[in-house]
């Protein structure tokens, strides 16, 4: 009796507890399924619908699932985190599932949608976290707001035209900082008090729209604001100038979130697996889950001494949801983004190194006949909400095309390290590359199956001269992404 | 001043090959042979097919003779079915059972078993599998998974767009935490070796 309990809880645990969502409607606080996944709340579509007088649907034309609620329209992907809201493309941090039946959206929707969590009873005492003081930052640019400290995930937050309120009663007071409004799209900020326990951000009037991206360790939700600053604004060197003693920051020139400087600079590296997947094992215990680690933290390293800035999705042993890792690389703007893995294979032959790039569709015959099957969807429903996600997708093709440069860079140049074979480029739909706003590849750089190999990748020095073979690629390809375009030939 | 080249003595009984020169040269022979193994003819798998029949349904595996372990062709004869449903289950439930020689492996581990088959309006086929298939590691082993069930349905059955691979019932993002498994697949003809690429791209106007 003791073992199935225990195996029940550690099944909860693992696979995600289904808990209660309480949201806030019309007729009164409604409670719904929720489950967590990898620190995110996920909640399902239909009951969304069914709490707030909606409907769930699956549209005619392309058969993606539809959710109509409180005069809004999102039309959900299963295969890219993307969501048309009212025509609109919303780029969200996870992406949505089906499980059966059920679509499950992350709980970030409900902020597209304007829908409030519904706020703890004033009578029940506050949560242990209540009382803690966020820090609501404002970035100096003022296109960034930045609630960080323990609850910032779970914190209320609605959009109202142009006011963002952050808070509510019973929520933790929030201090803010950073720099004073007025700064770039944020026009005047009043901070929380024990009497309003809440703060309340207006906008300017360049204010369009923004994006919340979640981070984690230390808790963070980012508000990246979008829209466009008067001119006399933005006008600027790339450098602000100091703000006057008696005026507020001056902005320096605005950067879109998926805009990048016109220079390498940013790289991700992506330790595969952590925490319970150990990913592949070789002889002597050895497991590709620490190893990438050993590798990525040299390669860091390495980098960094030649001028890159280089960031690890994990520096620790701990699981990490895959569509979190491509999040994490979009929301630091990084210029490429490298997951790096360790082989295996049941075969004793298998060796060498391999580098994959993403697909989302095979390029042959097939995939052109569903591709023509596609455009005649497309014509034959007009659906313009469909054909924003197309569009959207149309946008990765520049990166994958970047990303077979890249990953060609990289096989070319550990074909020349020493004692390992070419096995080549190839292209896959891999999970951890998809939506990946950069140029992003997967790298296995060796068999941990193969007992050679295995012993080369455990040593320190073969994990340098993979570093610094990595560093060559990296290299050839900084020269030719940093190079400008030369327009072609008529 | 050059020294003359000794003529050889053809007077002299030939000696006999010692038998380690024979050894070395077989080794050798051997050696060249499985070397270029990879571009060569490359060997045609037999299946079962009993006798008086022609084989008449086609499983790719992996070759467990080349290091980049591309699918190759193992045709074989089973009782096909009137029922498209059950004709293609009993495929499915035939590859998971693996090759019959050493020149192909197996990428299922033992115990993978077929839960459920469904095949949706726009040719979609979705294949519910069961046991322990998310055991092991690397994105080869995975590759090898997905695609020899995905191209090996899709050689045999041409009307099908994609495959999609369920769990126990549930969709899951990923097999070994690599390829995404969250829409269906269509087949990918660069994994298959060189010959059966162009037996594939031959076939039935492909």
């Amino acid at each position: 009796m003791r073992k199935i309990l225990l195996a029940a809880m550690v099944l909860l645990l693992v696979s995600g507890a289904i808990l209660g969502y309480d949201i806030q409607t019309d007729g009164g606080p409604v409670t719904i399924k929720e489950t967590t996944h990898g620190g995110t709340r996920w909640i399902v579509a239909s009951e969304v619908a069914a709490a707030l007088g909606g409907r769930t649907f699956k549209n005619p034309g392309s058969g993606r699932p539809v959710l109509e609620v409180s005069g809004y329209r999102i039309l959900f992907s299963t295969t890219t985190p993307v969501v048309s809201v009212n025509g609109k493309v919303v780029r969200l941090a996870h992406q949505p599932y089906l499980d059966g039946d059920l679509l499950w959206i992350p709980e970030e929707v409900l902020g597209h949608i304007h829908v409030r969590r519904r706020a703890p009873d004033p009578a029940v005492p506050p949560a242990p976290s209540a009382g803690v003081v966020l820090d609501l930052i404002l970035s100096k640019d003022g296109t960034r707001l930045t609630l960080r400290g323990s609850g910032a995930l779970s914190i209320p937050w609605d959009l109202e035209g142009s006011v963002l309120v952050v808070g509510g009663k019973g929520h933790q007071a929030i201090a803010l900082s950073g720099a004073s409004a007025p700064a770039g799209l944020v026009e005047r900020a009043e901070p929380a008090s024990p009497s309003v326990p809440a703060t309340t951000i207006f906008f300017a009037r360049g204010f369009r729209k923004l994006d919340t991206v979640r981070l984690r360790n230390p808790d963070r939700l980012v508000f990246l604001l979008k829209g466009s600053v008067e001119a006399s604004n933005t006008i600027g060197s790339s450098l602000p100038p100091p703000p006057p003693s008696n005026q507020a920051f001056r902005p320096g020139p605005l950067v879109a979130p998926h805009e990048r400087t016109p220079e390498l600079d940013i790289v991700v590296l992506d330790p595969g697996h952590g925490g319970s997947d150990t990913g592949a094992k070789g002889p002597g215990g050895l497991q590709e889950k620490d190893l990438v680690l050993q590798i990525c933290k040299i390669l860091q390293e390495t980098l960094s001494k030649n001028g890159f800035k280089v960031l690890l999705t994990r520096d620790s042993d701990r699981a990490m949801d895959l569509a979190m890792r491509t999040s994490y690389a979009n929301s630091q703007q990084a210029d490429v983004f490298v997951s790096v893995h360790l082989n295996a294979s049941p075969s004793r032959m298998a060796k060498g190194t391999e580098t994959y790039y993403h697909s989302t569709e095979a390029t042959d015959q097939w995939a052109m006949k569903i591709a023509d099957r596609e455009n005649a969807l497309v014509k034959r429903t007009n659906d313009r909400e469909d054909l924003a996600l197309v569009l959207w997708d149309l946008a990765q093709t520049r990166y994958i095309r970047e990303s077979a440069v890249l990953a060609e860079m990289i096989q070319r140049s550990f074909n020349r390290l020493h004692s390992l074979k070419d096995r080549g480029v190839r292209q896959a739909p891999f999970a951890v590359l998809q939506g990946a706003q950069m140029p992003s590849v997967l790298l296995e750089v060796g068999f941990l199956t193969n007992p050679r190999e295995a012993k080369l990748l455990a040593s320190e020095e073969f994990q340098q001269q993979v570093a610094d073979t990595f560093l060559k690629a990296l290299l050839d390809f900084k020269e030719h992404h940093d190079q400008p375009e030369t327009p072609a030939e008529p | 001043m050059t020294s003359p080249k000794r003529r050889p003595n053809r007077s002299r009984r030939p000696t006999p090959i010692p038998g380690t020169v024979l050894l070395f040269a077989l080794c050798c022979l051997a050696a060249i042979l499985s070397c270029s193994r990879d571009d060569a003819e490359e060997p045609v798998q037999q299946g079962e097919v009993p006798a008086g029949q022609a084989p008449n349904c086609v499983l790719l595996y992996p070759s467990a003779v080349d290091s980049e372990a591309r699918f190759s062709t193992l045709p074989i004869y089973i009782d096909r079915l009137p029922e498209r449903l059950q004709d293609m289950s009993a495929v499915i439930r035939r590859y998971l059972e693996g090759p019959v020689g050493a020149d192909q492996f197996d990428p299922y581990p033992e115990g993978v078993g077929l839960r459920a088959l469904y095949l949706l309006s726009d040719e979609t086929l979705v294949v519910d599998l069961t046991g322990p298939v998310r055991s092991g590691g690397g994105t080869s082993t995975e590759v090898a998974r997905v695609y020899g069930l995905v191209n090996t349905l899709c050689w045999n059955y041409t009307d099908l767009d994609g495959v999609r691979i369920l769990v126990d019932g549930q969709e899951v993002k990923s097999l070994l935490g690599h390829l995404s498994l969250t829409a269906p697949l269509p087949p990918d003809p660069d994994l298959l070796s060189p010959l059966t690429r162009s037996r594939w791209r031959t076939r039935e106007g492909r």
